[in-house]
Formats: structure tokens, sequence, C-alpha cells
């Protein structure tokens, strides 16, 4: 080896890395450029319920959401990739559970939500079953998981960021991961079967094959039972996900506890207080925005005018009277 | 000249290696953004850029096991 | 080497620092893993993803402040004078533990969304991956980098012609630490946007800046401990730097597989991540060599095993385990799972952090005055640490490969719960290896933190020194490696790497696409079982050959000078070779760990390179005069 020669390949190696820089700039300059073919998404331009996507990302990134998820791939592999989650589950099943994420959403409470969302002309399948149809994500977290607790610890978020996450997720759904995750081509049953042995060897019991939590239909289950209104209530409870967010126990989870509520006096953000009567909670379930009670989020519940019956509504109330 | 020559056809077989597991065939060259002229580009340039690194890595390392006290005295004197 | 400038000690907060959050950091860990088993553990108190966000950034806090330390320590020695103003330092010092203490404020507030966005600036914290921190943490660190980066800088000669490539290696690591930080700062609106910048700093840093000051740290210890020369070293680091940045910084778009650009990344990732590798084989090839370049025994052993650990991990974590995951068609499979965790562990702790616990223990052994201390500690804490490394890795690798399929292949859900019982037992192992692992690390940092207790009086030093005694014969494995033999460990380890490899790749077959696991399962299953017995097993091969050079270096430099029968030389024609066979015929008669002197009137560089030729490095060759009128070497049999 001699001097000169040495030299001269290292004035190469570092003329190389200039080149490559070059190589690597122009790449990145295409990359953020839009073509014809190829149009980035921006988050300002997509919105949910008013709320634009850059807010969801905004809102992701407080809650430090990829430290547990991941997204586009990158995170903590320690809960469900969220870019691809609104076409799986859609609008109405993401409302639905990010209200209480420590709760699986039943069907009834999607069904709750999406009839908000047609009331307020969003463009989505016109009743339960054809939205569970569209979107078979939220038909499968529906039947094996509806009414069950969730892993993830309940984040109170305020309706204004549940709506900013789909707009984010609408967002991360249009972009194009160019083939990542590889499609599933395994035969349904060969993929049935592996889920079988697995829930099998965890003790997991799917909500559509437990007997005890019905996915389906709240009227007959209240028609053919002779039980006392505080026990049908209590059922209901549990059916209308009421207790995802309500606990009986006292404990606040999303909304405050039905223990000794009834008779109560219940501040409100207003600085008032309101007497917690009969009258007060048939608004509460009925109107839940109408008195928002102090230390929580307005417009995160929704509204169960129309879905539930009058003597559902007396049933619950008797229940929470029940809960001293 | 024999041994710059063999160092030269391993860094050619190690390069072809990596081409081979880093072309993305399935994917064909139908990329959105892109076309058959920009990727015979990238083939291009790509193969050449990597058999210089390929080879600037053989070429060290021979170097570095099969150095002498005199030809690192050269360096000495020189830099 | 001793202490040579008072400055130096200024190091010494910076290790005690590291050792503090370093121990931290691993609890997060152990946390982590056991939330990992039981999901509900602190839920809603302390949850998984603010335990996370501790977990990566004190990571990289703690590697960073070796680093300072480090360079610190070896930054007098480097440019010949001390650091100034010493007043900085402490500034730094106080920086570090400001910025510790503020993201200890600032990260759990995810907890309750709160993330202090100005406009599109989050000022409080980020919510990003190994970035968390917000924008005040930003400003603070970059203050910290750019006073580390002046105060590295000025220690260095002023006329910038006098520096060598050690030098530069620095110079480009502190100012390259600083400025690849910048690009955190960059407001995006879009993910695409944000992971390209995030992968920066995170790729810029690990794959490129860290590794140049890994690179360049690791040539000045060898050579300072195994009297390496200057310009050998000089050539690996700047083959090693260079090759370090050809393949990293085209490298880095093996992240922008499917981050939403375009897919001619795919390629180009592909390509240049396949060769990142290579420098890291230089890297290790260069540790070999120089380990055999010592002809006196060195002080601090154990120092030693964490620099070869080091040296070893970042071939195996970064460029093994690397390797298998990185070209498009293995990433498909391998992105978003465990899989890049094993890689992950290895090559951030395995390269980064072993290499400045090893210099902390050489630093510590200097600043607080010690000649010889016992080491068994400090070997019993790095093999245990070496253990619990390998084993978490183990784990990550096999509930990845159960995950590949549970989740890419049948598509089945974290919600459905299905994939969390497919990974249960790599759930269970993970938790056994992170406590062995924080075993290890206990012990690492009791004994370094009491180091002067273990020091071996210099009376004691020489009883133990004269109880050596040559051995007859010599184990095999303790027999000096050659260089083929170390060809043929690092080429079994890239084989079982490929199988690795090929195990990933074979995620892509028809047969494994349509549901069945066999194949991926048994070759994933070979690779990575053998890919940690053989990594296991070379170093304890390399680090026990080692060992034995030691003691036999021992062994010759007990012999008195007066002691050794001498061969003299002057009488003999200095060319035909005659000299040199001399000398070897003489060596031919010797046991291991015997020794003679040879007495020359001419320098006998060249004959030192002719046995060196014949004999390998299985001969010891110290120099005891040098000229004008006479050169006289003791040269030694060695294993």
């Amino acid at each position: 080896m001699d001097f000169e020669k040495e030299k001269k390949a290292r004035k190469l190696a570092i003329w190389v890395i200039g080149i490559m820089t070059g190589i690597w700039i122009i790449l990145s300059v295409f990359s953020f450029t839009d073509t014809k073919e190829r149009v980035r998404p921006r988050t300002e331009n997509i919105h949910f319920n008013g709320v634009s996507a850059l807010k969801g990302k905004q809102v992701f990134q407080a809650y430090n959401c990829m430290d547990c998820h991941t997204i586009v791939g990158n995170g903590a592999y320690f809960a469900p990739d969220l870019t691809k989650i609104y076409e799986q589950a859609g609008p109405a099943w993401l409302k639905a559970y990010l209200g209480s994420p420590g709760t699986y959403p039943t069907k009834t409470i999607v069904d709750i939500q999406l009839k908000q969302l047609l009331s307020k002309g969003e463009d989505l399948p016109k009743d339960i079953d054809a939205y569970l149809e569209k979107y078979s994500g939220a038909h499968d977290r529906v039947e094996h998981r509806g009414g069950v607790d969730a892993l993830m610890p309940n984040l109170q978020f305020s309706a204004e960021e549940i709506d900013a996450l789909i707009a984010y997720f609408i967002y991360t759904g249009k972009i194009n991961t160019a083939g990542w995750p590889p499609k599933v081509i395994a035969d349904k049953s060969v993929i049935e079967d592996q889920a079988r042995k697995l829930e099998e060897a965890s003790g997991i019991i799917r909500t559509s094959s437990a007997s005890s939590a019905p996915s389906s239909g709240v009227e007959n289950n209240t028609a053919q039972t002779t039980e006392s209104p505080a026990a049908i209530g209590a059922n209901l409870a549990k059916q209308l996900a009421c207790t995802a967010c309500h606990s009986a126990d006292g404990s606040a989870v999303v909304g405050p506890s039905f223990k000794g509520l009834f008779g109560s006096s219940v501040p409100l953000t207003t600085g008032n207080s309101v007497n917690a009567d009969e009258e007060y909670l048939r608004r509460s379930i009925l109107q839940p925005n109408a008195d928002i009670v102090k230390d929580y989020q307005q417009g995160v519940m929704p509204s169960f005018e129309g879905s539930v019956s009058e003597e559902q509504v007396n049933a619950l109330i008797e229940y929470i009277k029940s809960l001293k | 000249m024999k041994s710059k020559r063999q160092t030269l056809i391993i860094a050619v077989l190690l390069t072809i290696f990596f081409m081979v597991v880093s072309t993305p065939w399935e994917f064909g060259l139908s990329y959105f953004g892109d076309s058959t002229v920009a990727w015979v580009l990238y083939y291009i340039i790509g193969f050449i850029i990597s058999l210089y690194v390929t080879y600037a890595f053989l070429r060290a390392l021979i170097m570095l096991v099969n150095h002498t006290c005199e030809q690192f005295k050269e360096i000495n004197n020189g830099l | 080497m001793e202490i040579k400038y008072p400055t130096q000690r200024l190091a010494y907060p910076f290790f005690v620092s590291m050792l503090i959050l370093f121990i931290i950091q691993i609890s997060f860990g152990l946390l982590l893993a056991l939330m990992q088993m039981d999901p509900n553990l602190l839920k809603g108190v302390f949850n998984f993803n603010t335990a996370r966000a501790f977990h990566l950034n004190l990571a990289i806090v703690w590697i960073v402040t070796g680093f300072i330390g480090t360079i610190l320590f070896i930054g007098p020695i480097l440019g010949q004078r001390d650091v100034k103003p010493v007043w900085l330092v402490h500034v730094l010092l106080v920086a570090l533990w400001v910025v510790v203490g503020w993201s200890i404020v600032t990260l759990p507030l995810a907890q309750k969304g709160i993330a202090g966005w100005i406009g599109n600036v989050p000022w409080l914290q980020q919510g990003m991956e190994f970035l968390e921190g917000g924008r005040i943490t930003h400003i603070l660190l970059f203050i910290g980098f750019s006073i580390f980066a002046y105060l590295t800088l000025v220690m260095f000669p002023k006329k910038v012609k006098r520096w060598n490539e050690l030098h530069w290696g620095l110079a480009i690591g502190v100012v390259g630490l600083m400025s690849v930080w910048l690009f955190t700062m960059i407001p995006t609106k879009e993910l695409d946007l944000q992971e390209y910048f995030r992968w920066y700093v995170v790729h810029y840093w690990v794959e490129a800046v860290w590794e140049i000051i890994h690179i360049t740290l690791i040539g000045f210890i060898l050579a300072k401990f195994f009297g390496a020369d200057d310009k050998e070293v000089g050539f690996a680091v700047f083959w090693g730097i260079s090759l370090v940045v050809l393949s990293g910084l085209i490298g880095n778009s093996h992240h922008y597989f499917w981050i939403g650009t375009p897919t001619f990344w795919q390629f180009w990732g592909s390509l240049f991540s396949a060769l990142e590798p290579l420098p890291l084989i230089f890297c290790i090839w260069h540790v070999y060599l120089d380990e055999k370049h010592g002809v006196t025994p060195i002080k601090n052993r154990a120092a030693f095993y964490f620099i070869f650990g080091s040296a070893l991990f970042e071939s195996v974590g970064a460029g093994v385990l690397g390797f298998t995951m990185t070209m498009a068609y293995a990433n498909l499979w391998e992105h978003g799972t465990w899989l890049t965790a094993a890689h992950g562990h290895m090559a951030l702790f395995g390269a980064f952090g072993l290499l400045v616990l090893g210099a902390a223990y050489e630093a510590a052994r200097q600043i607080k005055g010690i000649n010889r201390f016992k080491e068994g500690l400090a070997k019993l804490s790095f093999w245990l640490l070496f253990i619990g490394l390998m084993g978490i890795v183990g784990s990550f690798a096999f509930g990845g490969t159960k995950q590949i399929y549970v989740y890419r292949i049948l598509g089945l859900d974290w919600w459905g719960h299905h994939i969390r019982p497919a990974m249960s037992s790599a759930r269970v192992l993970l938790g056994i290896f992170a406590s062995i692992f924080i075993l290890g690390a206990i012990v690492l940092i009791y004994d370094l933190l009491t180091l002067k207790d273990r020091e071996i009086s210099e009376s004691n030093q020489k009883l133990i020194n004269q109880k050596l005694t040559s051995p007859k014969s010599i184990n095999k494995w303790y027999k000096s490696m050659s260089q083929f033999e170390f060809g043929v460990w690092l080429g079994g380890i890239w084989l079982f790497g490929l199988i690795v490899t090929a195990g990933v790749f074979s995620f892509n077959l028809h047969s494994v696409r349509v549901g069945d696991p066999t194949i991926p399962y048994l070759i994933m299953g070979i690779g990575y079982v053998g890919l940690i017995i053989i990594t296991l097993l070379f170093a304890y091969r390399f680090l026990m050959a080692f060992e034995q050079r030691q003691d036999l270096l021992q062994v010759i430099q007990n012999f008195s000078n007066g002691q050794l029968e001498t061969l003299d030389l002057k009488q003999q024609p200095p060319k035909g070779g005659i000299r040199e066979q001399l000398i070897l015929d003489r060596f031919n008669q010797l046991g291991y760990g015997q020794a003679f002197m040879v007495v020359s009137d001419i320098e006998m560089g060249c004959q030192h390179h002719t046995l060196h030729k014949i004999l390998g490095t299985s001969f010891a060759w110290e120099v005891l005069e040098t000229g004008p009128e006479q050169w006289r070497v003791k040269v030694g049999k060695l294993n």
C-alpha cells in the first residue's frame, strides 16, 4: 500500500458519500412532491364531524398512543395497529369504543352511535346490520368481544378528541402503505380453527357464545323475564354498556358512578347543583348533554332517545335507585 | 494484481446477491410515481455504488489483515 | 494508561449518573415485561406507554451520558490538554439532570393527553416513539449537545491539519450528535413526513453518529490497551467510519418502506441496508487484530470483556439481526412485530451500552488510582448481562416469530385476544431473562461504585503474578485463535444469520401464507437457537484465549531480564534471513510461557514481521531497548 494510493482511495470514498447525499436528496424531494399518479393525503383536508385530522394527529401524539399501539407498523407492539382501523371498524364502532375504551362496545351501543351519526348527515349504511356488513372489523369485535372488558385504560377522551381521532384514522387509512400489512390469503376455516385453539388455550369466551351477554335484541330479553324492575335494569345497564362508563361501586370510570347517585345533590359544570331525582335520571339518559356533571366531559355520552322504551328507562332508574 | 481481480470478482458476486435479495419482485415495476426508465436508472446506479462499497470494504479488510510494518510506516511518513 | 490530566477526573460524575440512569432504565424494562405478562398491572395509574417512554428515552440518555463520560475522559489524552472551561463541564452535568427531571415531570402527561400544543408545536411532550419529549426538552437537550460538542472540540489541536482520524471521528461524532438532533424539531402535519424526519434522528444517530463515536472510541481504547500502531488504528477508524456512512446514509430508507412514501425506497433501502453489516464485520476484525498486538499484560481485563462484547453484539445484533429483517421482502413480515425488538435490544445495549460500561471500568480504575482490582464481580456481571441479553433477544425472536404467523398470516388481532396467548410463553421467558439481566446490572453497579474495595495491593499483585506458572499444555478453548478460526466463527454466525433471513423470507411461500407455519418455525427456530449458541460459544472461546494470552504474557513479564538466556545476533550477517532463522530455532525449543532475550545491533522491526508471518500471534515481543548502539527484545512463547 503506498501513501498516494491510499490518499486517492480516501478521497474517492468522500466523493461517493457526496454523490449518495445527492441521490438521497433527490429521492426525498420526489417522495414528498405530488405527482399525477400519487397525491399524498393531507391531514388538513380530512375532517370528521367538523374536526380536522391534523387535530387528530395532535390528539394521537398527546396521548402517546404510539407507545402501546403501532401506526404504519411503528410503535410498541403491545396493542393493535391503528393504520387501517377506520376501514376495519368504521366511525360508529370507533365512537362507541373511544368513549369508554375500557370496554368493548356492544351491538346496541354501536347502533345508537350509528343513528346519531346518520342524524348528523354522515354518509353511512342506514341500519346496524348493513353497517356491520360493511365494516367487518366492527362485526367481529361486536360478536367476539362486545360488552367485555378491554385492556386499554379508560383515557376519558373528550367528544372533540374522539372526533379528531376518527378523522386521523380516516387519514391514516388513506396512506398508501405499499402493500403492508400483507393481505391474508389463508382460508377462513384455517383461521377460525387456529383462533378457536388460541381462545381455548387462554380461556377466552366469545360474546356471541356466552349465555350471559346476548349481543342483539334488547326488547325480547326484557319481555321474557319476570324479575324485579331493578334486576331488569341491571341487565339492561350491561347490554346498553352503561356499565362501561358508570360503575356500581362508587369508582369513577368515564362517567359518574351510579352508587349513591339517587337522591344526592349533583354539582354541575355551571356551578349550580341539581337533585338526582327520577326526572334528572330520565333526562340524563335521554338528553345526556342537558346537564353536565362537574369534572366530566360534554358530548361523550350518546343520547338514548329512541333507543330505549319507556319501561326500559324506568327499569334503569329502578336499578340506579337500588344502588345506595 | 491477481488478488485485486479476485477481490473485484467477490465484490461483484456479493453485490449481485444483495441486488437479488433487495429486488421487490412481487410488486413488479409498476409503482406509483415511478417509471420503467427510473427503475433501470436505479438498478444501474445502485449496482455501481453498492459494488464500490463492497469493494472498498473488501479492500480495507484485506489490507488490515495483510498489512506489514513497512506499509503502515509509509502512511506514517506521509500523513 | 494512567491519569495524565487532572480534568480527566471530571468524567467520573458522568459515569455515576450513567449508572443511576441505567438501573432506572432497565427497571422500567422489567416493569414493561411484567406489564406484558399482566396487561392490567398499574393500568390507569402508570400506563404502559408512559413506562415505555421512560424505558426508551432513558436508554438514549444513559448511553449518551456514557459517551460524554468517555470522551471527557479520553479527550485530554487525545488533545494533549486539559478540558476547559471546567465550569462548563459542571453546567453540562446540571443540564443533564435538569433534562431528566423535566422529562420525569412531562412524559406522564401523556396519560392526561396533555402535549402543550401551541400551533403545531408540542411544548411538553410529543408522543413519538424514541423522541417522546416535547419542544422544551428538545431545546434543553440541544443546549446540552452543543456544550458537549464545544468542550470536545476545544480540547483538540487548534490546527485542523494536525488532527488524525481519531480527532476527526470524535469531532464528526459530537457535531453530528448535535446537528442530527435538530431534525426532531421540524413540525409536521402529516404522518409520513413525521416518520420521515423521526427516522432522521433515530437512524442517523444509532446507525451513523453513534457508530462513528463507537468505532473511534474502540479504536482509541484498544490502541491504548494493546499498544496498537496509531496509523493502523487510524486506517481502521477511517474505513470503519466511511463504510458506516457509505451504507447507512441511504440505508436509512429501510424505514421508508411502508410509511406512505414511494415504493422505490424498497429497492434503495434493501440494497444499502444489506451493506450496513460490512463496517461492523470490519470493526470486530479490527478488535481481533488489536488484541493480538499486546506484548505486556493489560491491567484491566474486565474492561476488555465489555469492549469485546460491544464489538461482538454490534456485529451480531446490529449486523446479523439487522440484516435478517431489512430487505423489503423480509421486512414486510417482520415490520411491527417483536422481531424488531429483538434486533433493537441487542444492537442498542449490546453495541453501545457495553462499550460505555467497559469505558467506565477503565475510567473508574484510573480515576480512583487503582493499579489492579479483583475482576471476579466485573466478569460475573458481564456474563450475567450477556446471558440475560441473549435470553431477552431470544424471547423476543421466539414471540415475534409466532406473532408474524398469528398477526400477519392469519390476520388475527390483539383485540380478539389471539396474539397475546400465542406469545405467552415468550413473555414468561422475557421476564426470566430480564431478571437475570437486572441481576447482572446490580452486580455491575455495585462493583463499579465500590471498586476501590477490590483493589489489589502491589505486593499482593506480585504474589499473584508469581504464582502464575508456565502450563505444560493448553486446553483447546484456551489456545490462541488463529485468523482462520476467527473467520470460521464469524462465518458460522453469519450462516445462522442467513438461516434466520431465509426463515423470515419463507413467510412469502404460498404454503405458509395459506396457513401452515411449519417451514418458517423450523428454519427460524434453527437459525435463532444456533445464532445464540454460536455467539455464546464464540464469546467464551475468544475471551478464554484472551485470558490465557494475558496470563502467559504475565508469566513472561515475571522473568527479570537478567534471568533470561541471551541470543546475540550482533555477529550474524544482517541479511539472508539468518538472524530470523536463529530466533525461530530458539523459539521452537521454548515451552509455553518461556522466553529468551535477543540482542542486536540494528532495529529488529522486520524480524518481528517475519516471525509474525510464520508464527502468527503466538509469540510475545517486548522491546526493551531501542538503540542506537544495541536493540534488545524479549521473545516469549504464547498460547
